[in-house]
């Protein structure tokens, strides 16, 4: 491996990130492909993909990349031309050998070994990427003969072209080829793996005097004369990474021979030498370099000067698809750049501090807008408020920055439903809705890994084998959902499957025996549900590979009340289960609704709360109120923090709601709605029942937030017993 | 891997057995040590048994080097090719050019 600066490094960096997305929209064409058969576009964007990697690697000098995936470019060529299809087969192989790029950067990118079971799944996938090519020639009684019909058959030689059937390249490398990291060495290398180079000069013309050379300049042409079946395109890609920057001529076989007249003129060597130099290579014999020079003198006593391109479409030298494939390519370039200017990469930490300071920067301008109103002074008052207003615009830019489509968290999954699938011989397949949902970044990687616990789970022990679906009179292939929302300020996720359904029975006889319940409790479908979030629980009958260990579903529910979200099971038997996980909308910053319990001030989250009432003195059912013809649980918060509060004092209910539960907490005074930053509390209090962080108020106060979820499940359950 | 370039005598003829990459960032200083060897000796042998890795780079010193012996009328041979040195230069072409025997490997010769 060759040493790299910093900055080299970095870019790095920015090639492997953008190398995985670049699988990642790969895999999703690929399985959009599986679903629906082929479209070019797609087909188009896969072979980009590669494209741009193949690319990319070569300028980092990773050749094993580029070998690879140059392999992998040739088979996506032929498709994309319509000499290959694209079977399920070849799908298969084409996400395989996606994956493996992706291995191969990950194992570049940790500087880690090529190990024995990488190579070997190399030489399998080099070897399947051959024979996909290979077979592709004889097609009897298939599609594809129509095509070949397309092609000319027996060749017929147009009067005036050369004898040779080879193509040839003339190749003068640019001065700084090597400076951009490129080596023609490996350009010829790339030229024997689509073809056979029949014949070759190295070019010593422009290379100066030892003495007087820059070692590091490049001085090295070539001629070629090049066997091959490739297109023109597909030689011209060979040198795509160089076009800019050297000259390379292709000219295809049986090219007229004012053609290579055009390139002896063209090229920088004297006509003589060069010729003879196309003859050594094979391009030429001598009669036809004579014939040409002949062609040359009369074209200078005619003194006129015709431009290169009427001679070039003049002499049909120039095949349409090529000029095609190059318009094409400089499209797609200019939509790549403007794609970069609309995209900015930013390192996550940067933006966690940014969010951390604007955090302090709430604190800050909270703490500003209550010293102006304490001085009274309009105009400060005002300005505050001002500066209030910027700030919050600003705190939501901030968290918005860190906002990513759960789409993104939902991409993983077709690929994950389809592998697995396969694994368990199942048909199942994947319906994604709730795109365009937005959650935290930090958030999104977190969820992952539950999610796709989940989803294998469902999969594996949610949805029932074909001879069951069938004898219930289900459709065969069985449905994994993966949905998202926005509900009450926070973010639904769901796993639903459409398979059996949780069974009650084997839940509690497995409970029993771990000692997890006693044969007197009597329990709610939900709570018995909830214990397959124990630790250790697992009613698998076999333990599959897949699932089943009994590790994971407590792993999971930790993983997501980490996060400060919360699952809940709705199962029904024979119908099929749905995982509802409750996620916050971030992790930083809530908008805190301010009470009073006597002297203290507390925050209720916003977003759990519903509607403000009045106290009413005077009710019918002790600890309950009317709420449109509706009982309203109360709870006393200055009895659940025992605080003394002074009765008789005008009281408030807050109407809160967490999931399906909804509760009036009695409150004493009402201050409002308030940005709050916040705080987690330390080690010694994060047991406390009820509180879930603090924060920090404009006038220095420590404020607890209350952790809705905790209060009214405690207060419900409560309730239940007694 | 970096080259190393050591100088040796064998008999009156200098040495310079060179070992690691032939490539770009060997080839500024393997080019100084080609030019001052060539000006001093009437001959000059360059040992390639420890090259791992030729590049275009390293390869069009080494074409610049035999120009210009035989320019200064320097006999300047080339010994033990090691792999990457046969597969640079038969990939170009190039072993008529230096003109000193080779030694193909069965594998190579097939």
């Amino acid at each position: 491996m060759i040493s790299i600066d910093p900055q080299m490094e970095a870019a790095l960096q920015t090639f492997f990130e953008e190398s995985r997305d670049l699988l990642q929209d790969m895999e999703s064409a690929l399985l959009f492909m599986e679903e629906s058969g082929a479209d070019p576009e797609r087909i188009n964007a896969v072979f980009r993909a590669a494209h741009t990697i193949k690319g990319s690697a070569g300028l980092f000098g990773l050749e094993e990349v580029v070998r690879f995936t140059h392999c992998l470019e040739n088979l996506l060529d032929r498709i994309r031309a319509g000499s290959t299809d694209l079977t399920p087969s070849r799908i298969t192989l084409l996400l395989s050998c996606g994956d493996h790029i992706a291995e191969y950067l990950d194992k570049i990118s940790v500087g880690a070994a090529l190990d024995e079971r990488f190579l070997a799944e190399d030489l399998r996938l080099l070897t399947a990427l051959t024979e996909a090519l290979g077979t592709t020639l004889p097609a009897p009684m298939s599609a594809s003969v129509l095509k070949s019909e397309a092609r000319p058959g027996p060749e017929v030689i147009p009067p005036g072209s050369v004898k040779t059937g080879n193509w040839h390249i003339s190749l003068r490398f640019g001065v700084d080829t090597f400076r951009d990291g490129m080596d023609p060495l490996s350009f010829l290398r790339y030229l024997e793996q689509i073809g056979e180079i029949v014949g070759l000069v190295t070019l010593t013309d422009s290379l100066p005097p030892l003495a007087q050379m820059d070692a590091e300049s490049c001085y090295l042409g070539f001629e070629i004369s090049f066997k091959s079946d490739a297109d023109k395109s597909q030689i011209a890609d060979v040198f795509d990474f160089v076009k800019d920057s050297s000259t390379v001529h292709i000219l295809p076989a049986h090219s007229q021979i004012g053609a290579y007249l055009q390139l002896i003129q063209q090229l920088p060597e004297a006509d003589q030498h060069l010729g003879e130099i196309l003859v050594s290579v094979g391009s030429l014999t001598e009669e036809e370099l004579q014939k040409a020079l002949a062609l040359q003198d009369v074209g200078n006593q005619d003194g006129q000067h015709r431009p290169l391109g009427a001679i070039l479409i003049a002499q049909k030298m120039v095949q349409e698809p090529v000029v095609q494939g190059a318009l094409e390519k400089q499209q797609q370039q200019r939509e790549q750049q403007v794609a970069e200017r609309q995209m900015l990469r930013v390192r996550a930490a940067d933006l966690d501090h940014l969010v951390n300071l604007v955090g302090e920067l709430v604190i800050a301008s909270a703490a500003n807008s209550l010293f102006a109103m304490q001085d009274g002074a309009e105009d400060r008052v005002e300005s505050a408020a001002h500066v209030a207003r910027l700030v919050e615009e600003i705190r939501d830019g901030a968290l918005h920055l860190r906002m990513i489509d759960v789409a993104e968290v939902f991409q993983r999954f077709p690929r994950v439903v389809r592998d697995m699938a396969r694994t368990l011989g199942k048909d199942i397949r994947l319906e994604i809705s709730g795109e365009g949902t937005e959650l935290d970044k930090s958030m999104a990687e977190k969820i992952t890994d539950p999610l796709m616990h989940l989803v294998r789970n469902a999969m594996d022990h949610g949805i029932e084998s074909a001879e069951r679906r069938r004898a219930l009179g289900k459709p065969v292939q069985g449905c994994i959902n993966l949905h998202a929302c926005h509900d009450a300020g926070g973010i639904i996720i769901e796993v639903r499957d459409d398979g059996g359904g949780l069974n009650r029975e084997k839940i509690l006889n497995k409970a029993m025996e771990k000692g997890l319940i006693t044969s007197e409790q009597t329990l709610g479908d939900r709570e018995i549900y909830a214990l397959i979030f124990a630790p250790g629980f697992s009613t698998a009958d076999q333990v599959s590979d897949i699932s089943g260990r009994g590790v994971g579903m407590d792993v999971v529910r930790q993983n997501i009340e980490a996060i400060r979200g919360s699952i809940e099971i709705h199962s029904t038997p024979d119908v099929g289960s749905t995982m509802r996980i409750r996620l916050p909308l971030t992790l930083s910053i809530i908008d805190g609704f301010l009470v009073k319990l006597a002297t203290d001030t507390f925050v209720i989250p916003a977003e759990s709360v519903e509607e403000c009432l009045e106290y009413p003195e005077r009710q019918g059912v002790p600890g309950y109120m009317e709420l449109r013809d509706q009982p309203l649980p109360l709870l006393h918060l200055a009895g659940v923090f025992r605080i003394d509060g002074e009765a008789g004092k005008r009281r408030n209910v807050i109407v809160v709601r967490h999931g399906q539960h909804r509760v009036g907490m009695v409150v004493g005074a009402i201050l409002g709605n308030q940005q709050t930053v916040i705080k987690p509390l330390g080690k010694l209090f994060d047991q406390v029942p009820g509180i879930s962080a603090v924060t920090i108020l404009g006038n220095g106060d420590v404020a607890p937030i209350l952790d809705i979820s905790a209060l009214i499940h405690g207060h419900v359950s409560a309730k239940h017993i007694h | 891997m970096t080259m190393d370039i050591q100088q040796e005598q064998n008999g009156a003829t200098p040495r310079l057995r060179l070992a690691g990459d032939l490539d770009i960032y060997a080839a500024a200083s393997l080019r100084e040590r080609l030019l001052t060897a060539l000006r001093q000796n009437p001959q000059v042998e360059l040992a390639l048994e420890e090259v791992t890795e030729v590049d275009g780079a390293g390869l069009q010193v080494l074409m610049a080097a035999k120009t210009e012996a035989l320019r200064l009328g320097v006999a300047l041979h080339l010994s033990g090719h090691s792999r990457a040195v046969l597969n640079a230069m038969q990939l170009c072409r190039l072993t008529p050019y230096f003109g000193d025997p080779v030694l193909l490997t069965k594998e190579m010769a097939g």
